[in-house]
């Protein structure tokens, strides 16, 4: 009996040992990796020079990342976009091998009136990216709001939020104003809208005086009520004036979620606290739906004596359709709090009253916040043995309106404000990297020895000054027929009389024939009116001034040319791609003036340029972990994003995959020949 | 293959067993490759030289929240092809439309007291959803739900064959699984 049972626990024992022996090892060293990307973080050698801001005590976490480790500026490859860039950092290829070309993309036999394959989601990636290869080889490993990491890919990690993969039921924060006459509606257009043409970001609510208000507002004056419906769930608005004053003056509103209680009650300027909600997540196209519990923040971001209001809602970012496996949603919103991803929206939202930038700097704010607790949280609990992390808010603030046109030189606009205000402008600015350094010290204290922590960005971002309107130059030629909606305000394109359009962001379609056939298909042209018309078009884009007689385009050249002129693939390239000198933006707007020029609200812009020469465009590398050199700045050497993989791969004491095309930035080895 | 990739097999034909409580005739053809546990899921991972298979058994609180998760389950699917926005649009062309060949097909079977939902779609050779065309496509996929009345267990099934896989044979495989819970 005694031997049965000792077999038995030899037995135990062994699969024991066994079972520890055999964990697939990540590496030698057993090193992590933490890799933090925020999306847009401009570093260069000029005005954001944000070693020297380390140097200068500012970042104190950076500046240890620098005395650790070995650091440089990178420039991005083209087009200077989030997806592009993602998935050179996390391929070490170039586009022309990733295939990630653009945001949208359009393929030959698709329609251009749509996108054939978006750039954010993970299946546009032609090639594994780093987190696959990483978890096929033992590790653990989290993302956290990483472009083109949904829908997931990991199969024994953990997918947080992967932005705009169209995975997951994402409730974009919300606008409401009072609508008034509607003429700021109709000029607004379709930018009112998420992503142009989606669920609507803003909302134009019509308020009228109401008895029937909840009982416990004291109110001197009619109350008014506004409707503010969004994501299928209605919350009741009512502007109350709470002064007994013997005038009609404004100055608080009150809301309700279920139209008879008040659930919170503010006055300009004042956020809500988090407020639970119910709201539905549903598919037009097959009219299907599902109730999604979440909750929401309010903010009062104007409100006028006469009852004019502005206000913002703001939905949780994380839900478990949002997460792989879902019951990290509940998890990180429990132990970390309701998410605030990053702050604004695309197109931007908070750049129309001067009121909307102090919203602006408190939603940032937040979204901080969250995502340092995010990070640590995750690690203490989740020990991944690779996390990869990536915060919004950088681009949001670099290429909203409010400062990048007023705190770079290279604008035109710089002079438009005092240099009291400009030092108030850098002051935000700076403290917006403060935050991310702040982010940089979780990753710092979580590390062990052996660890390996990474600072990179996407891009960094340019003062923009004009817009370029490509199609109203194609229209007033005769070569896009289209013709405006009278309701909707949106433009209609024949696209089989059309012969040239401008898609985003550097792509001309050209087709003497038409640019779709009797199918509604785009078919790439051939033979020589194809080549004279082409020329004709590009010499058309060549040929662009502004009022200052200076010519918007930097470069161009053809499809046949993309691999080499631009290390795009060609098949998910444009008859004709276009760059622009920075300061411009290419747009695809339309307006019935056919102006080819315009002054755009917002003040930063990146993606269509070239960014070697730009250094406006480049981004921050520092990578820390045993084998890197210590204090160690690549000053004479621009870094190529490419180069990031490989040298992280080393770093860790893995192989890179055939397809990675970047070389290891030996430089930055204690031992340079390994 | 190597020495220690057979005792990992070895470990794991001894420990994990069959996937919770569900059977199949048709899991012979494939070897257990990896178990694992979080919260109330449990994931089991067969695999075959061409071919895959996931079975997460989810415990659901009650019966309310397991047709919660089942709804979202398939609204997320269907949303991915459901001409989505695509982020930074042109103001001409902005939704991501994906071919009708790749468009998920929805089917469900009742089988005694088991209830079979399911998509037939394609997936990348990361065994991604969401691909919008053929080009990208390199395996036939199943992404399905089964359920037994009377209990609260939910199994998330995704079963990837070879491309030239038909929609009966992979069907096959899916009905094959029953519900021993």
């Amino acid at each position: 009996m005694l031997k049965k049972y000792f077999m038995f626990f030899i037995l135990i024992a062994v699969s024991f040992v066994l079972a520890v022996a055999l964990k697939p090892v990540f590496h030698k060293k057993n090193s992590r990796l933490y890799w933090f990307i925020p999306d847009g973080m401009r570093a260069d050698p000029g005005i954001f020079n944000v070693f020297q801001w380390a140097d200068e005590g500012l970042l104190p976490n950076i500046k240890k990342m620098m005395s650790r480790g070995t650091y440089g500026f990178c420039k991005p490859v083209y087009p200077g976009h989030t997806p592009v860039n993602f998935a050179t950092l996390f391929t070490g290829s170039y586009p022309e091998v990733h295939k990630v070309s653009d945001g949208p993309m359009h393929e030959e036999g698709k329609p251009l009136s749509s996108v054939a394959v978006g750039g954010f989601s993970s299946v546009a990636k032609k090639v594994d990216p780093i987190w696959l290869t990483l978890e096929n080889g033992g590790a653990r490993v989290g993302l956290l709001s990483i472009p083109g990491s949904t829908p997931p890919e990991l199969k024994n990690g953990y997918t947080m939020v992967g932005r705009w993969g169209g995975w997951g039921a994402s409730f974009h924060a919300v606008n409401f104003e009072e609508k008034g006459s509607g003429e700021r509606q109709f000029n607004l257009g379709s930018s009112k809208r998420l992503f142009f043409f989606g669920p609507p970001l803003l909302i134009f609510a019509e308020s009228s005086e109401t008895e029937d208000y909840p009982g416990e507002l004291k109110t001197f004056s009619a109350v008014r009520r506004a409707g503010l419906s969004a994501w299928g769930a209605t919350v009741s608005g009512c502007i109350y004036d709470s002064t007994d004053d013997g005038t009609v003056n404004y100055d608080r509103m009150a809301f309700s979620t279920d139209g008879k209680t008040v659930s919170v009650d503010l006055k300009q300027g004042q956020w809500s606290e988090w407020l639970p909600i119910k709201l539905l997540w549903h598919d037009k196209k097959t009219d299907t739906s599902a109730e999604i519990d979440t909750v929401f923040k309010i903010k009062v971001t104007k409100l006028d004596g006469k009852g004019f209001f502005a206000v913002r809602f703001y939905y949780n970012a994380m839900n478990e359709t949002l997460t792989d496996p879902g019951y990290i949603a509940s998890d990180m919103i429990e132990n970390v709090g309701p998410m605030v991803d990053f702050v604004d929206n695309f197109p931007p939202q908070l750049i129309y009253y001067p009121e909307d930038r102090n919203t602006f700097l408190e939603e940032a704010d937040m979204s901080f916040d969250w995502h340092t607790r995010a990070c640590s949280y995750f690690i203490d609990t989740y020990r991944p043995d690779v996390f990869i992390h990536d915060i919004y808010t950088p681009n949001q603030m670099l290429t909203s309106r409010w400062w990048m046109g007023y705190i770079d030189p290279d604008s035109p606009f710089y002079n438009e404000v005092g240099d009291k205000e400009r030092d108030r402008l850098w002051a935000e600015v700076k403290d917006m990297y403060r935050k991310l350094d702040r982010i940089i010290g979780v990753y710092l204290k979580k590390a062990r020895k052996n660890d390996v922590v990474v600072l990179s960005s996407d891009h960094g971002a340019a003062p923009l000054h004009t817009w370029v309107h490509v199609n109203n130059l194609f229209a007033s030629k005769g070569w896009l027929k289209c013709r405006q909606d009278r309701e909707s305000g949106e433009y209609i394109i024949d696209w089989e009389k059309s012969k040239a359009v401008y898609l985003k962001f550097g792509h001309v379609y050209v087709n003497p024939a038409g640019l779709h056939n009797s199918e509604g298909r785009w078919e790439r042209g051939s033979g020589p009116e194809y080549i004279r018309f082409r020329e004709e078009v590009a010499e058309s884009v060549r040929n662009l001034r502004d009022s200052r007689n200076a010519a918007p385009l930097a470069k161009i050249c053809s499809w046949e040319d993309a691999e080499k002129e631009f290390r795009l693939p060609h098949e998910r390239s444009g008859d004709l791609l276009i760059s622009n000198v920075p300061g411009y933006g290419w747009s695809e707007t339309m307006t019935p003036d056919r102006i080819l020029f315009s002054r755009p609200l917002k003040t930063g812009y990146k993606q269509a340029i070239i960014c070697e020469n730009s250094p406006c465009m480049w981004t921050p590398f520092i990578i820390v972990g045993p084998d890197i050199k210590q204090d160690n700045f690549l000053k004479d050497d621009l870094l190529s994003m490419t180069d990031q993989y490989p040298t992280i791969m080393k770093a860790l004491g893995r192989e890179c995959p055939g397809f990675v095309q970047g070389k290891v930035i030996r430089k930055a080895f204690l031992k340079e020949d390994n | 293959m190597k020495p220690r990739s057979l005792l990992l097999l070895f470990f794991l034909a001894g420990c994990s067993g069959h996937p919770g409580g569900l059977e199949s005739r048709l899991l012979s053809d494939y070897r257990l490759t990896d178990h694992r546990k979080k919260g109330i899921s449990s994931t089991y991972i067969y695999e075959k030289p061409e071919g895959k298979i996931f079975i997460e058994r989810l415990a659901c609180a009650d019966r309310a929240s397991m047709e919660k998760t089942v709804r979202e389950d398939m609204l997320t699917v269907k949303m991915l092809y459901s001409d989505t926005l695509s982020p930074y649009p042109g103001y001409i062309s902005y939704r991501i439309t994906a071919d009708k060949s790749v468009l998920p097909e929805y089917r469900e079977k009742g089988a005694g007291d088991t209830y079979y939902r399911y998509f037939l779609l394609y997936s990348n050779d990361r065994l991604s959803l969401g691909i919008t065309s053929m080009d990208a496509a390199s395996h036939r996929y199943l992404h399905g739900w089964i359920t037994r009345s009377g209990n609260n267990i939910l199994y998330r099934v995704k079963i990837f064959e070879p491309l030239d896989t038909g929609s009966r044979e992979i069907e096959e495989i899916f009905f094959s699984l029953v519900c021993r819970d």
